[in-house]
């Protein structure tokens, strides 16, 4: 049973649905009362994991992608899940991408690559703070 | 979908300020991509990028900015930022571009970097 906390978005991958995923991404992270620093943050691993979905599991096809967050305490729960091509450590972005993968691991304190029979998960965990 | 995203340029001697205001992220960079590729074949070399308005900025804009960093600096420019805001200070340190590109406050400052 899901928690009264916790949200799921089912978008289809495109670029053109990154500004409505951090859209709603923000708004449920904001009733959430979290601090603006940690949103920010939050929302650059969100908007990177779903290019990569994008780019990477479905190369740029139709597809779909699963983003769920919720907050437990001061711990928030990200995951962004493809049902796409596996992830390949091997392929290389290309020569302007690259960091995105970097940026993620940066801002968050628990980083996990869960392949999938059919695509990949991700999953996160970030300490955070609540506004003042 | 609509994009918060905006590119309002000027002139300021031989340098060309771009302002980038919004969210630059995947869908959007390779405009940016594109007006540089435009005002370099124009020969523009001296840029200053003022990211005073942009509150986002995905890893692929910044590729696309390291790349034409590589270029301008090739024949004799080069691109300087101002007005990074915490985050995207952060960032950018995070992949160690805050050493690749000259940062400074005010427009000024980094025009008289040139």
């Amino acid at each position: 049973m899901e928690k009264k906390n916790e949200i799921k978005l089912v978008v289809p991958s495109s670029l053109h649905n990154l500004t409505l995923i951090r859209a709603l991404a923000k708004t449920y992270m904001e009733a959430q009362n979290l601090q603006k620093q940690d949103i920010m943050k939050l929302l650059s691993v969100i908007d990177e994991l779903a290019t990569n979905v994008v780019e990477h599991a479905y190369r740029y096809e139709t597809g779909e992608m699963t983003i769920f967050l919720s907050k437990e305490g001061n711990t928030v729960h990200l995951s962004v899940e493809d049902y796409g091509h596996g992830y390949d450590e091997g392929r290389m972005s290309k020569d302007e991408g690259g960091m995105g993968l970097f940026i993620v691991k940066g801002m968050v304190d628990e980083f996990e690559i869960e392949k999938k029979e059919t695509g990949t998960k991700f999953n996160v965990l970030k300490e955070v703070k609540e506004a003042k | 979908m609509v994009t918060n995203f905006e590119i309002v340029e000027k002139n300021l001697g031989d340098v060309k300020v771009i302002k980038v205001v919004g969210e630059l992220d995947a869908l959007v960079a390779p405009k940016l991509k594109e007006r540089l590729i435009k005002l370099i074949e124009a020969d523009t070399t001296k840029f200053i990028i003022d990211f005073e308005e942009l509150v986002h900025i995905n890893s692929l804009a910044m590729g696309i900015l390291r790349g034409k960093l590589r270029s301008v600096k090739e024949i004799g420019g080069d691109i300087k930022l101002i007005k990074l805001n915490d985050h995207i200070k952060t960032i950018f340190e995070m992949v160690g571009l805050d050493e690749v590109f000259e940062i400074y406050e005010t427009e000024d400052e980094a025009a008289s970097h040139f």
